[in-house]
């Protein structure tokens, strides 16, 4: 085992850390997550960092990446997410939708999506969840049905962020049965709706999408028909830890002991022991992570690691959450403010990526190998 | 980066394999645990407990070795001896050495077995040789043998120490030895609740159950990197932060390992008491979960430009810090 850094790696780190000081104001960085009105800040950011040929390092050279170490795109992970993700939601593009691509993709479908991707000129939405499917992804009834050389979709998905502004969908459908299909479905396509769904994550908008009678290529198809379990699957487990959530965490954890501290007011004992308690487990989380980091750079899958990394980074940033909060009191209630960000950024962290309990679920099954329930 | 074992890494877990086999520890027993010397000495004999003194990757050996002695459940103090043996007495592994701090007069681990006690001070650790009646026996219930020693001893420190170094390495031993412990009790937890049946089931099939137990896991995972971690870069604040993490979980696995398994679990048939009395007993020592948080955030969080962050003398990266120190 080796923890250690390449001089490169530190390096690589050392200059995104300065690009983002130049290239971005604090507002972006104290922010919310991923969030929309962003967007063409978010823009405007990757197409820079795709120039300096950041934006996907670790892809292969003839899709646009560098054909970088898997290490290095963890490096820009967690920088990004320390920075407030200033990418938007081309996290999900570089994370996984592409490299989802870049395995079952057609050649056709290479040459269209991954070169945009690569420059960072195209925002995506998931087309994932619907509301009789949630956690049990398995129950979904959005369908494509075949209709010679088209398919025609019909349904509707729920909670997908981006959707508004994204030009395409990653759409799980099912094409049988048992058998789910992925589609890389313009969101211009006649018969698409898109709705903004009211919650109370305020700048962060999620949406209701109808798909009635949606006629696409059968080009659009990823991969082949009733496949997509074993490439959502995988893709899955590139976004599970594909967040590094615990980045930002740790940052806002900082930022808030700096804050309470400011003058000399010493920190009580109780909320030192917190504090380290929130830190650690930040760390903890960075370090399972790279786990399924360490799978991905050696080519294999990386199980049920996936799991116990995505577990821990929930567990890190509800502690950080419960932290700042109590640690602010009510100066946390004011919108926009460090600890109202982190709290409601926390009350996401459970869900997106796949529920905690569903994380729960699969390391009792695949790691401790307990006996299936009723 | 690497999170994989490598070739002598595995082979280190191979050779403490064989041994443990050949030489497996006494079975548990209730009360004040009896020291495994011809253990200590085979262990010491392999070569196994001189990892610490060969850098990086012989500390994350020596971290390896921790995990399974205590998960095997050995009543050796294996944390001591792995990681601050190869610092105290390099030439002579299997001399036995206990550990206490100057400020307190707590029942301190095989001090009655000891030939070598550290006295950790606040900016110096002084190293007594022990003499027969320094220490007097403390009966206790934790599956180690414990005594109480004289605040000041009648003669010459032998040898001394930077306290911080000596910390460091009781923290790694500490966070190791619960790690073993930990993995130990999950395990047992496993396979009991996987064969035992109420209400026509196996309990771990239930889900509340399932949860419970995945949580563990998580825990156990997370406290076994960041002890792997911290014997890597073998830095004060990675080790504090490791104990302390460690020391919270082990007092959590103590009362949730006893919850899950029922009345079954108090039994000494059962052997469970023999990973959570430990747990109990090592989550305690060196000052306990409060004693290391108070370390880990006097270092984690001191003076450092903020365009620079990395604190000096310290090589990870993303270790950024602020300018007040919290008391």
């Amino acid at each position: 085992m080796d923890f250690g850094w390449s001089e490169t790696e530190h390096q690589f780190r050392h200059d995104i850390r300065a690009f983002i000081r130049s290239e971005l104001s604090e507002n972006v960085t104290d922010l919310v997550p991923g969030e929309d009105p962003y967007s063409q800040t978010s823009i405007e950011f990757c197409g820079k960092l795709a120039s300096r040929g950041w934006l996907v390092p670790h892809w292969p050279v003839e899709y646009g990446g560098s054909g970088a170490s898997p290490w290095m795109f963890a490096i820009l992970s967690e920088e990004m997410w320390a920075a407030g993700e200033p990418r938007g939601s081309q996290y999900m593009n570089v994370n996984w939708i592409g490299p989802a691509i870049i395995k079952a993709g057609s050649e056709a479908q290479k040459r269209e999506h991954l070169t945009r991707i690569a420059r960072g000129d195209v925002l995506w939405c998931q087309g994932f969840s619907e509301v009789e499917a949630g956690s049990d992804l398995a129950a979904m009834k959005t369908s494509a049905r075949r209709d010679g050389d088209c398919y025609i979709i019909d349904g509707e998905k729920v909670w997908t962020s981006y959707a508004s502004r994204a030009e395409f969908c990653f759409l799980l459908t099912r094409t049988s049965v048992s058998g789910i299909s992925i589609f890389l479905v313009p969101m211009a396509t006649p018969g698409i709706r898109v709705e903004v769904i009211p919650t109370m994550l305020d700048v962060h908008v999620i949406h209701r999408l109808t798909f009635e009678g949606v006629r696409i290529p059968a080009a659009c198809r990823l991969g082949e028909e009733d496949a997509g379990w074993s490439i959502v699957r995988d893709a899955l487990s590139d976004e599970r830890v594909g967040t590094p959530r615990f980045a930002r965490a740790e940052i806002v954890l900082d930022r808030v002991l700096q804050m309470v501290c400011a003058g000399g007011a010493p920190l009580d004992g109780g909320a030192a022991v917190r504090a380290v308690e929130a830190r650690a487990a930040c760390h903890a989380a960075r370090l399972l992570s790279y786990k399924v980091r360490q799978s991905r750079a050696t080519g294999q899958s990386a199980g049920p690691d996936a799991y116990v990394g995505r577990a821990a980074i929930v567990r890190a940033e509800r502690l950080v959450a419960d932290l700042v909060v109590d640690l602010l009191a009510e100066e946390s209630l004011v919108s926009g403010s460090i600890a109202d960000g982190e709290f409601r950024t926390s009350m996401i962290a459970g869900l997106g990526g796949g529920s905690y309990e569903m994380q729960l679920n699969l390391i009792s099954r695949l790691w401790l190998n307990l006996p299936k329930g009723a | 980066m690497d999170l994989d074992l490598n070739a002598p890494e595995k082979l280190v877990l191979q050779k403490l394999k064989d041994l443990l086999a050949a030489q497996p520890p006494a079975a548990p027993v209730y009360g004040e645990g009896r020291l495994d010397a011809p253990l200590l000495r085979g262990l010491a004999a392999a070569g196994l407990l001189a990892f610490a003194g060969e850098g990086p990757q012989g500390r994350v050996q020596a971290m390896l070795a921790i995990h399974e002695v205590s998960k095997a459940n050995a009543i050796i103090p294996v944390g001591v001896q792995a990681m601050l043996g190869p610092v105290i007495c390099a030439g002579h592994p299997g001399r036995m050495i206990a550990v206490k701090q100057v400020d307190s007069a707590a029942p301190v681990r095989f001090a009655a077995q000891a030939e070598l006690l550290v006295v950790l001070g606040a900016e110096v650790a002084e190293i007594f040789e022990l003499e027969p009646g320094d220490a007097k026996p403390e009966p206790t219930h934790y599956g180690y043998p414990y005594a109480r020693v004289e605040a000041a001893l009648p003669r010459a420190a032998a040898a001394r120490f930077p306290a911080e170094l000596i910390l460091r390495r009781w923290q790694l031993g500490l966070a190791g030895e619960i790690t073993g412990a930990l993995a130990g009790a999950l395990g047992y937890l496993v396979a009991y609740l996987s064969q035992r049946e109420q209400f026509d089931r196996k309990l771990g099939a239930f889900q509340a159950i399932q949860h419970r137990l995945s949580e563990l896991a998580v825990t156990l995972e997370a406290v076994r990197h960041l002890a792997l971690e911290a014997a890597w870069s073998d830095r004060l604040d990675a080790a504090a932060v490791a104990a302390y993490y460690a020391a919270d979980a082990a007092r959590k696995m103590c009362l949730e390992a006893h919850q899950l398994s029922g009345a079954q679990g108090f039994t000494l048939e059962a052997g469970l008491h023999a990973w959570t009395l430990r747990l109990h007993a090592l989550s305690l020592e060196a000052g306990g979960a409060r004693r290391h948080a108070a370390v880990a955030a006097a270092q984690l969080w001191r003076s450092a430009d903020a365009d620079v962050p990395v604190v000096a003398g310290n090589n990870d990266p993303y270790n950024v810090a602020f300018e007040t120190a919290p008391a």
